[in-house]
This record gives C-alpha cells, structure tokens and sequence, in this order.
C-alpha cells in the first residue's frame, strides 16, 4: 500500500525560512558613527550642554566637544575631527572662503551687547583708544566688533595697536594691553575687575550671528544625530525659559559664573526660537543667505575675506523639529 | 528530551540539523568576534599610550615655554576623539586643571571622576611610570600617564608631578566590530544554509520518509490491519521493514488469539451472574455487564456516561463518595451495601466491592466494581434476624444442643433466666445437667428413636434443675433438625402453672362431684327424713300427754330431727340448699359478730379488723354468713393453740379472667372479699386438697364434724362466690372468700318468718302437688289438720286438669322437681296463666337441677325448703292466702325479732337444749320486760339469768368432758370470759355505765352464738354417750329449778 507522506516540503521551507531569518538579523542597520560637535564657552551656545545635563542625548551619537577658543573649534573643523560646530556667521564665512563645503542648520543667537569692548578704567571714551594697545581674537567677530567701534570713534586701525589673542588669553590680555574686544562670560568677569565697557554689539544689531554648521557630507551620515541634537536643543531652550533656576545650576561650572550670573549673561543676546530659525533658514535663497551674502560683502571690504564669495545653499531646515528630513 | 521525543522525525530532524548549522555559525562568528576585539584592543591601548604620550610631551614643552593657554587647547583637542570619555590634567594633589569637560575644571578628580582610584594615582606618581589597565569587562581602557607640571617660582627644574586621567571607551568599538563581524559571516552562513538543505534533503528522503513509513505501517497494524511494508534494497531500515512483516503476521495470528480470548472473557464478564461496573472518579460509568444492564432493564447505552451514584439511594451518595475517595494505593478495595429505590418505589438492596486504581501520582484513575443483588439475601438477614430475636423474647425455653457431644449451642434468654444460668455457663452444660430425672445414659436411650427416625418428635414431662438448685416441672418436645450438623431442637414448657391449674381443677371438680353426690344422698335422705318427723308430728298430736310412748316418740323425732339437721348442712355444702339471700354489708355483720368472735377465740388469740371503708354490697343468707365466719374463726383458732393473731379484712376487689383461668370455680366479676388470717401452723399442701371435703377433719376423733369447712364452701358457691386457700406450714393460713357484688339497698329482703305457738288455719281450697306419695300425704294430712281442703296431684299434668277440674282452688302447692315433663315452675307459670289469682307455693329440697327461667324467678319467692315443719307450712300457706306473700313483705317493713327455742338450736343433747330452752326464755322475758319498762323485773330476771347461766356451763362442760369434745378447754376459756363479762357488766349495770337494754341484746347475741356456734359443735361427740353424759349430769348436779319451768 502506497501511502502519501504529507507536509516534508512545508517543513523543509519553515526550516530554511528560519535559517535565512537567523542571518538577516546579523544585517540589521548599524548605529550611526558619533556626530561630533565642538563649540567654545559662549551662552548662546550652552543650551546645547544643557540639553546633555538634562540626558536629552543619552540615547543618541551627539557628542559635545568643549573647546577653549574659537580658532580652536575653527581648526578641528577644518581638520575634520568634527563634524560640526556652533560658529559665528562671519566665521562660518571665513570657512567657506577657505572652500569648506558647510551647511548652517540653526541659527542660534544675535549678540546684543553679548560682544563688546572693554577697556582699563580711565579710558572714558572710545576716542580714548588712540594708541592704545587692544586686544582681539583673531575672528570676524572680534574683527566686525573693533571695526565698527573704531569707526564709531573715527578711528582707523592704524591708529592703534591691535594684539592678537585667544578667547582664554582675554583677562590675561586685557591686563597687559588697555583695552580688549571680548565676549561672555568673559565680559561679566572683566566687568566685574573694573574694566569699563565703551562698546558693545547692541549698537550693529544684526551683525553678530551665531550659527550652527555641519560638514554638508555629515548631513547624509548623521541624519537621525542632527535631529536628535536640535530637537535636545530647542527642549532644553524651553527648559531655561520654564526652570530658568535650575537651568543656570547646570550651566555655572562650565561657564565659570554664578547661576545668577549666568542668566544675567543672556541679557547680552537674543536666543532665536522655531518659528525665526523656520524663518530665517527656509526658502531659496533663505533670509540668512541674504544676511550672510552682506556680511560676506562687509568682509570682503574690511579683508577679512581673501576671496568673494558666491553664497548658494547655504542653509538647510531639514533637521528643524517639526521638519522631515 | 521528552518534547523532543514528542516531535515528529520529520520536524526534529531538520531542527537537528539547523541546530548544528546555527552552533557552527556561532562558533565562527564567536571566533571571528573574539580575535577583532583582541586586535582592536592591543591597538586601541598602543594608540592611547602614543597619544598620551604625545600630550604629556606638549603639555610639559607648553608648561617650560610657559604657554599656558596652549595647554588646554592642546588637551581640549582631544576631546574631537569621542572614544576619551574622560580626559582631565591634574596637579599633585588631584585637582583639575584641564578637562575636555570645562565644568570639571578646578575640581578634585577623586570626587568628580567615577573610575578615578586615588592610590593609582598615586602609586604612578611616586613610580613616574604610566599604568594602563583594562577594566574588568574590557569596555574601557583606564589611563594614569606622568605629567611634569609647570615649575613653581625658585625652581630651576620643576618638580611638581601631575598626572594626565583618561578613560578610553571601547564599547562603540566593539559594537562596530560586532557589526563587522555578522556581516563577514553572511556569505559563510549562506553556503552553510545551502549544506543544511541539501543535507535535510537527504535525511527526509533516506531516513524520514522509510521511518515515517514503518511508523504508519505500525500504526495501521496496532489498528489490527494487515500491512506489508514495501521498502526495497537492503540496509537496516529495509531489514527493520522485513522484520515488521514478520511481526504483522505474528501479530495477526496473536490478534486472532487474542480477539477469541477477548470474546471469550468479554462474553464471560457479560453474562457472569454478577453485576460488573467501571465508572470514573466522577462518578461516571464507562463500562456495565450484560447481566447489570438486564437487572436495571437498559441497554449498555443508557447507563455508559451517566453516574454510578445513580444506582445509589440519595441517603447513601455522600457517604459511598467519601468512602471512595478514602481509598488509597496501598488499600484500594471497598465494599459496600446499599439501598436501591427503583423509580416505581420497588426498594432492593445491593452488594458492591469496589477496587480504585491509581496512576502513578496516586490519583485514582477509575474504579470497578462487581456487585450483586443482595435482596434477597438481606431479607432473609432480616427475617432470620426477626425470627431469632422472637425465639429469643419467647417466654418458653427454647434449647439447641449438639446432636453429638450434647452440649448446648444455643439457649434463648426465657431458658437462661428461669434456669439461672448465663449462655457462657450453659454452653459448658449438656441437657443431663439441668434434667436430674435422667442419667446420662438414659437420656442418649431417650434420643435413639429420634436419632434413628422412628420417631419425629418426643413430647415427655420432667423436671429441670436450676442453678440455684430448685426445680420446676416442664414438658419437653425434641426434635433431631439436620441443618449441614445435626443438632436437636427442644422447646420446652415451664408447667409449674398448667400443674397448679390442673390440680386446682381437679379439687373444684372434686368437690363439685362430692357435692354432687353428697347432694343427691341427702335429698333422699331429706325426703325420707321429711316424711318420717312429717308423721312423728301427726303421731305426736295424736298422743296423750304423759304416755310413756309418747316420750319414746319425742325421742325418736329429736334423733330425726338431728338427721334433718345434718342432711341440711349437706345440702347447704352441695349448694342443694334454697337460701335466703338478703343485701348486706359483711362489715356490719361482722361488728353485730365482735362479741361472738372474742368469745369463740382463746385470750391468747389477738383479733384484728381491717375493713375496707365504702365496702360493697353482696346479697347472702346472713345466717350463713355468721356461721361460715364462725366455722373460719373456730378453724383459725385452733390452728394456734398457743395463741396468736387473727385478722379479718375485708375489701372490694375485681377478679379478672386471668385470675379465674388459673383458678376454675372462680369467675370474673365485681367481689366483696373477706380474709380471715392466722399465723398459726398452717396447712400441709396434701390437706388443703381435702379440707373442704364433708366429715373430713384433722382433729382427734370425735372432737370436729368436718362439717365446718365444708359449709363454709358451700355457702361460698350458694352465694355464687369463690374461696380460696392460702397456707404455708409453721407460717399460717389465709382463707379469702369472694362474694359477689350486688347493687341494692341492704335488708331489701330482709324479713324472719315468725313463729307462732298457734298454727294459723283456714277452710280454703289447696292443691298439693308432689311426685313423692310420702311427702304428698304428708303435706295433705298436715293441712287438712288445720282445716283446709286438700287436693292432690302425683305430676304436674295431673295439677292441671285438677286445676281446671276445680275453680275453687285457691292455692298450688308444689314440688319443683317432678317427673312428667313439667316441673313446679312450668305447673306454676300455666296455672297462673289461666288464672292469675291462684297463689302459687312452691318447695324444693335443691334448686340446681331446676332452674327458673326467666318469668318464673317470681316463684322463688315464696319457695319452701324441704324438709319444712308442719308450722312453716301453715304459716307460709296462711300468708299466701291471705295476701302477704313475697311482694308485700316491703310494705309490711321488718318484724322485730324475738327468741324463742327452736330445733335450730338443738346440740343433740336433751338435757343441754332443756337448758337452752330455758335461758332463752329467761331472755325472751328479759326483753318483754324491757319493752314494757319493767327494768325491776328485768333486772330480777337476769339475775335468774346469771345464776341459770353458771350452773348450765358446769352442767354443759361436765357433757362436754364425757363426750370427750376436744374443744373444751377452749369452750371453757369462753364460758370463763362470758362469766367474767357478765360480772362486769353488772357492774357497769350498777353504775349506770350501762343500761340493762345493753346487757340484754349482748346476752341475747352472745347465747344465739355461742349455742349456734359453739354448742352445736360438741354435740356429733354425744351420739351415743348418753350413760356417761347421764352420768355426769348427775356429778354435776340438777339445773337450777329443775322440774319445772323457771
């Protein structure tokens, strides 16, 4: 008698179909590589360290990078051991002048009296600084901020000593020399030594803007981590609006202030919310291309730029809340 | 291992298969894994040693050169290599100078940095050597370096030592090795996948498919078919083929064996007589025989699935189920009994053994049971039960011993309890132990017919002997019962009561039969006695007084009348006698008796009375009754000669049929009873047998009648009462005497026939009618002597026809027995029928014979007792004659009596009635003085009384002595106590304490009494003892005013 033996080949299938199951998952798609994000000490750079204090990144490939001074962000940068960076617009300027292919995803801040000049008391006026020796970083913005208050005075840069200096060198600076073109917190401290403020970034509003850049190519290797880190960033944001208290708690050892001190310091800037940065980084050519076409110009002017630049796609709203990338 | 045993051979074998190709692959990757992080590791810890050291040289360049702020940025710089989790510059004593973390700077490491060991740290600093470690799970590599700090002021070298901190993170790297890893091993996987089918292939086509075939093949032959398998080639699977072969033909021929032997046993559980069960813990029956379903009347369907407690009554469930569960492994067998009530109410009882069987985790699994229908056997438990707990309750003895050794196997309790005996003693006892009669031997000869057949039953009476050593007669009935052994059954009947009944009757025949014949003897005797004073008394008439023969002829008819007298006691004891009955209350008799009774007994005898208040009435002859209490008052007394107590009681009481069962005479009724009790010596059970019979007596010759006792019996039976004996030697003796209970007013027929020195005459018209010539003449002579014209008839047709013959017959006097087919009431009930003014007389000397129907009882009124004296019958006839028979003796009320002598008081002894004579009439004056208040004269004449009386006692105690009469000492004590008396009362007379009427009625009882009682008594000791009594008269010289009248 002849018999059918039933259901070997739906077996054998159910067998294979585990096995290729088995090895599929070895496939699965691999975490992103760290996105790496350098800034130096600037308060409208801190809720980006007080979304990490507050684990807004724990789960995430975001990795902050602390930096000392502007030109050594600017470097590492260049060097692409970051793969972005909270940068002023003239800086972020200067890098593209030096063909750096960046993209600028948030606007972070305008300085509002956040950047000034401070001098050694006895120097009352701006048309004091005559032959005297002013210490400045080797920026656009410390570049933007003398220029503006040397015209201010009626001054040409010849007509004084310009000392170079790093942002960690400022106090040391500023004692040495007469007079120095600064930033927070170092502002608060040196205010709080005596110096004298003559100038500062509320009187060319607009000019000083603080960006966030990343390497155009990182925008395709990190797209979860650039979404991650602002939506931690606009969180935090809300944050120090709502628990203002803590917030400066959190952000006092970085910035060497007390917490009170620390919230003081925003007076001297503007953070900028959604809806601005919505604003400023959406259409083509979008409002900050506009604003970084003229800055692009000043600068060219003022030599601080080699070259003239053709600014195009300069930013990129993908990675806004709310936005798909 | 037990799922995969579970799998089928195709599944588990490819898992098999898949199983080893995911452990190979594992093992690879592992392998591959492994090498890369050791690798990455090596590397990773030559980088940071490089870089740090590369640090520690531009720091410690930047600290000489005294470019500070280089230095952080130099350290900051590192922070770019995201694998530095922590990476800080510290000064001597831990602090923070630079960190790729700003906020730690200027903190102390050891209490911001988690990883930071202090004594490393130390320990590095003292050796200037770097220390690099992996921490345990190698996810970190943890990094001390030296660090030259820049110089304090005053030193040419500096020589302050820092350290450089870093924690290198590895676990990114070893999650992207991780990563690298799998996908090296994809194309290997994929080549092993390909191997694995291939190989599954092969297993299911050479291995699963020959295997799942055999299983089927075994499947279908553990199903009972017949399959072949049909691997081809050769190998071990096609040899485990071939052998399957085999084993389904062997199967086949054992399946057959098997299926016989299954039908076999299946038809023997079916139609076993007994019922089969099998139910579940449940309760619900999978498996039920034939024989079960046919006894419940279903079919197997019916009772598989529904529950074994169905078949139990509802009373029974809970305990059968607890009783189930309780089973265990180790005792897993219950029986039980139960009740089944059958839907149409039939009730059956059941017998169930039931057996659980268990798993291995004890759980009972199911339950058989067999059973029975025990209904039967159970009702004949129950009747078995009943019967022996009847013939246990029997009051008879019932005994079961062995038909062998004789030795009792079973005694009911009746037996136990009369023998004395427990079961325990008696089962050590034969039935010769308890039958004194019989020997052993002689009882086995008395169970030969029995053992041999012959005979089927022995009735026999013996006596049995109880423990306590008296015995009882019983009557025997054995039998030899053949139940499996033979034993004998004997029921026996304790007849110590039958025996007594039986001599009871035997006496009241006895005496019924003396009665008889003594009653027939004295009624001839009583007729010829009648005819012969009838004709003294005529001769006596015709006599001239002083004529010497007439003196002869006096004597003559004392003797005859002495005869008379006899022959009526005779008739008295053999109920032949016609009585005189009046309603009394025998207390009220008894206390007229006191005086009587204290004279009759001894001083030493202390007389008692116990009388019932509210005592009821009996209708007796009075006379009687104060001569049967005499009689038992006299027998009392000289049953203790040295004294003793007497009592007389009386009471009501009811004797009942039981009673009278066991004491024939007696019938069930209402009683009055009188006691009369000694404590003297009592009466030997042999003469209680006798001591009623006539002229029987215990008393030396010539001093008893044995004419007391025997009256007493026989007014007992004319008043329709009952006497009973009750004697025990040396203790005493209780005669009790029933009379029956009448409902009535007392002296109702109370009334004395006066005697009258004159006989009244008249002129009318009598029939005399009796079949004796004698008496009819008799009679004839007598009344035509007194002026009446005389008629005569021999029978009573002859009555009638001379009835119609002659209108002018004013009265019938007849006798009540006579030949002819009519008797005196029958003549009498037809006479007065056609005419209703005749007067009717009738006389008898017994009544037994003759019974008065109902419409004739009348007639007894006015019955004359034979023998009657010529005055009695004159009298009679004058008063029927002239209106004042029976029923106007109301309306005439009571005559008051007066005394005067008559033969009733004769003792047989002349010269003794003289004197009775005399004192009587002494008193008779006495009382006519009396009534006509003449107490002088009366006083005068007790004092000739008194004087009379002293002289007469010495005179009657010397006749008494000559006749040798063994009573006179106590007849004397009386004489003794009447003379004290009368002293005494004469001087109570004379002080007024008394008054002469009460001496004259005591002196009147007491003289009636004591001649009726006492004196009558010595006269049967005179016969023939005149010269000695002559004699002694003389010695005690003449009575006072002897020659002539007082």
């Amino acid at each position: 008698m002849k018999t059918k033996l039933c259901g070997h080949h739906r077996t054998l299938a159910g067998i294979i179909y585990l096995a290729l199951a088995l090895l599929v998952s070895a496939c699965s798609p691999t975490p992103e590589p760290p996105l790496r994000i350098g800034t130096n000490v600037w308060p409208g750079y801190e809720p980006l360290y007080l979304a990490r204090s507050l684990g807004y990144y724990k789960e995430s490939s975001v990795n902050l990078v602390e930096m000392t001074s502007a030109p050594e962000v600017i470097q590492a940068l260049r060097s692409g051991t970051l793969e972005g960076a909270a940068l002023t617009l003239d800086e972020a300027l200067t890098l593209l002048d030096d063909e750096l292919d960046l993209k600028v995803i948030l606007v972070m801040d305008f300085s509002h009296g956040g950047d000034v000049l401070l001098a050694r008391p006895g120097i009352a006026a701006l048309g004091d600084l005559r032959d005297k020796r002013i210490g400045v970083e080797q920026t656009a913005v410390g570049a933007l901020l003398l220029d503006a208050a040397l015209d201010a005075a009626g001054l040409r840069v010849s007509d004084v000593e310009i000392v170079y200096c790093a942002a960690n060198e400022h106090v040391d600076c500023y004692w040495s020399g007469d007079a120095v073109v600064t930033f927070e917190p170092i502002k608060t401290a040196l205010l709080k030594q005596g110096a004298w403020q003559l100038f500062d970034s509320s009187r060319i509003p607009g000019r000083i803007v603080d960006v966030l850049v990343v390497h155009a190519d990182s925008i395709s290797t990190h797209p979860r981590s650039l979404e991650y880190l602002l939506a931690g960033y606009f969180k935090a944001r809300e944050y120090l609006v709502d628990a203002a208290e803590d917030a400066g708690k959190r952000m006092a050892p970085r910035m060497a202030l007390s917490p009170a001190e620390v919230l003081a310091s925003f007076k001297g800037l503007r953070l900028l919310g959604l809806e601005e940065n919505q604003t400023l980084l959406s259409g083509n050519p979008s409002q900050l291309q506009a604003t970084a076409s003229e800055l692009a110009g000043f600068m060219l002017e003022r030599k601080l730029l080699r070259n003239r630049l053709t600014i195009e796609n300069l930013s990129d709203s993908r990675f806004l809340p709310g936005n798909k990338p | 291992m037990r799922a995969i045993y579970s799998l089928p051979l195709k599944l588990w074998l490819p898992l098999l298969v898949l199983g080893t190709f995911v452990l190979l692959l594992s093992t690879m990757t592992w392998r591959h894994y492994y090498d890369r992080t050791a690798e990455v590791i090596k590397s990773s810890q030559a980088f940071v040693i490089r870089d740090m050291s590369a640090l520690q040289r531009e720091m410690e360049e930047e600290f000489n050169s005294g470019e500070y702020v280089r230095v952080g940025q130099d350290l900051s710089a590192r922070g770019t290599n995201t694998q530095y989790q922590t990476l800080v510059a510290l000064d001597e004593r831990g602090r923070i100078l630079h960190s790729i973390r700003l906020a730690l700077k200027n903190r102390h490491a050891e209490k911001v940095l988690e990883n930071f060991d202090p004594q490393r740290f130390e320990q590095m600093r003292r050796y200037k050597r770097p220390d690099i470690r992996l921490d345990t799970d190698k996810q970190q590599i943890i990094v001390y370096f030296p660090l030259r700090l820049k110089h304090s002021s005053g030193e040419i070298r500096s020589l302050r030592s820092g350290a450089l901190f870093a924690i290198y993170d590895l676990s990114a790297a070893q999650a992207e090795i991780w990563n690298q890893v799998w996908r090296a091993s994809l194309p290997t996987g994929l080549l092993l996948l390909v191997a694995m089918v291939v190989l599954i292939g092969f297993l299911q086509r050479f291995v699963t498919r020959p295997v799942s075939h055999l299983v089927r093949v075994a499947g279908l032959l553990s199903k009972g078919g017949r399959v072949l398998s049909d691997i081809r080639g050769s190998g071990e699977l096609v040899g485990l083929g071939e052998a399957f072969n085999e084993m389904s033909e062997q199967l086949e021929e054992q399946t057959e064996i098997l299926r016989e032997n299954e039908a076999h046993y299946r038809a023997l559980a079916e139609e076993t007589p007994v019922w089969i069960c099998r139910f579940l813990p449940g309760g619900e029956i999978t498996y039920a025989n034939g024989t079960y379903c046919k006894y419940r009347e279903k079919n197997p369907g019916e009772l598989v699935g529904s529950s074994f407690l169905s078949l139990i009554s509802e009373a029974d469930r809970e305990t059968a189920m607890r009783d189930l569960s309780a089973l265990t492994k180790k005792s897993p067998d219950y029986s039980h009994e139960h009740q089944f009530i059958a839907p149409d109410g039939e009730i059956s009882w059941q017998r169930w053994s039931t057996r659980a069987l268990f798993d291995a985790q004890g759980r009972a699994v199911f339950y058989q049971s067999i059973g029975e229908d025990a209904t039967e056997r159970k009702q004949a438990e129950e009747r078995s039960a009943r019967f022996s707990h009847i013939l246990e309750d029997s009051l008879n003895e019932i005994y079961i011993f062995d038909a062998e050794t004789l030795h009792f196997l079973e005694i009911n309790r009746g037996a136990r309890t009369n023998l004395g005996y427990s079961m325990e003693e008696l089962k050590q006892l034969t039935p010769v132990d308890i039958k004194p009669e019989f020997s052993a031997e002689e009882f086995s000869k008395l169970l030969v017919p029995l053992r041999s057949g012959v005979e089927k039953q022995l009735v026999f009476t013996t006596v049995h002997l109880r423990k306590d050593g008296t015995q009882y007669p019983v009557e025997v009935h054995l039998q030899l019962v053949n139940e499996g052994s033979s034993v004998f059954l004997a029921f026996i009947l304790d007849i110590t009561e039958r025996n007594q009944t039986e001599q009871a009757l035997r006496r009241a025949q006895k005496m019924d039969a003396i009665g008889q014949l003594t009653g027939g003897i004295a009624h001839d005797f009583n007729n010829v006695l009648g005819i012969i004073l009838g004709n003294l008394e005529l001769l006596d008439g015709e006599m001239v007084a002083g004529d010497k023969a007439r003196k002869r002829l006096q004597s003559v008819k004392k003797s005859a009348q002495r005869a008379s007298h006899l022959t009526k006691q005779l008739l008295e004891f053999s109920r032949h006698q016609a009585i005189e009955a009046d309603i009394s209350n025998i207390n009220r008799l008894i206390e007229e008796m006191d005086s009587l009774i204290a004279r009759a007994v001894t001083p030493e005898v202390e007389v008692e009375h116990m009388f019932a208040a509210e005592l009821w009435q009996t209708e007796i002859d009075r006379g009687d009754f104060s001569d049967a209490l005499l009689n038992l008052v006299l027998n009392s007394r000289d049953a203790m000669p040295g004294g003793g107590r007497l009592t007389l009681e009386t009471c009501n009481c009811v004797l009942d049929a039981v009673y009278c069962a066991a004491n024939p005479g007696a019938t069930p009724g209402e009683y009055v009873q009188l006691a009369v009790s000694d404590n003297g010596e009592g009466i030997s059970p042999e003469l209680q047998e006798r001591i009623f019979e006539p002229f029987f007596t215990t008393k030396p010759g010539g001093q008893g009648t044995g004419m007391g006792l025997a009256m007493v019996y026989g007014f007992t039976k004319r008043s329709d009462g009952y006497i009973k004996v009750y004697s025990e030697p040396d203790i005493g003796t209780t005669m009790r005497l029933y009379l029956p209970r009448v409902k009535g007013q007392e002296g109702a027929s109370e009334a004395a026939i006066e005697h009258a020195e004159t006989l009244p005459r008249g002129r009318e018209c009598i029939l005399v009618v009796d079949d004796e010539a004698g008496l009819r003449e008799l009679a004839q002579e007598s009344l035509q002597a007194l002026g009446y014209r005389i008629l005569t008839a021999g029978n009573g047709l002859q009555a009638l026809a001379r009835l119609n013959e002659d209108p002018a017959i004013a009265l019938l006097f007849s006798d009540v027995v006579m030949p002819g087919g009519l008797n005196g009431y029958e003549l009498a009930e037809k006479a007065t029928a056609s005419r209703p003014s005749l007067k009717v007389l009738l006389t008898s000397g017994y009544t037994s014979k003759t019974v008065a129907h109902n419409g004739q009882a009348h007639f007894n009124a006015d019955l004359l007792s034979k023998p009657y004296t010529q005055a009695e019958l004159a009298q009679q006839v004058r008063k029927l004659l002239d209106g004042s028979g029976a029923a106007n003796k109301e309306q005439e009320g009571p005559v008051s009596t007066s005394i005067t002598w008559d033969a009733n008081f004769s003792v047989g002894v002349p010269a003794m009635d003289a004197d009775h004579r005399v004192l009587l009439g002494l008193l008779g004056r006495s009382q006519l003085a009396i009534a006509h208040g003449d107490n002088s004269a009366c006083k005068e004449l007790l004092e000739q009384l008194h004087e009379y009386s002293k002289s007469h006692l010495r005179r009657e105690e010397a006749v008494m002595a000559a006749s040798v009469y063994p009573g006179l000492a106590n007849h004397r004590q009386v004489h003794r106590l009447l003379l004290n008396k009368v002293e005494k009362m004469r001087r109570q007379l004379q002080l007024g304490e008394l008054s002469i009427d009460d001496v004259v009625r005591f002196l009147r009882i007491w003289w009636v009494d004591h001649i009726l009682g006492m004196d009558r008594a010595y006269g049967a000791y005179c016969e023939g003892k005149e010269e000695q009594i002559a004699h002694a008269l003389e010695q005690a010289g003449p009575a006072p005013g002897q020659g002539g009248s007082p």
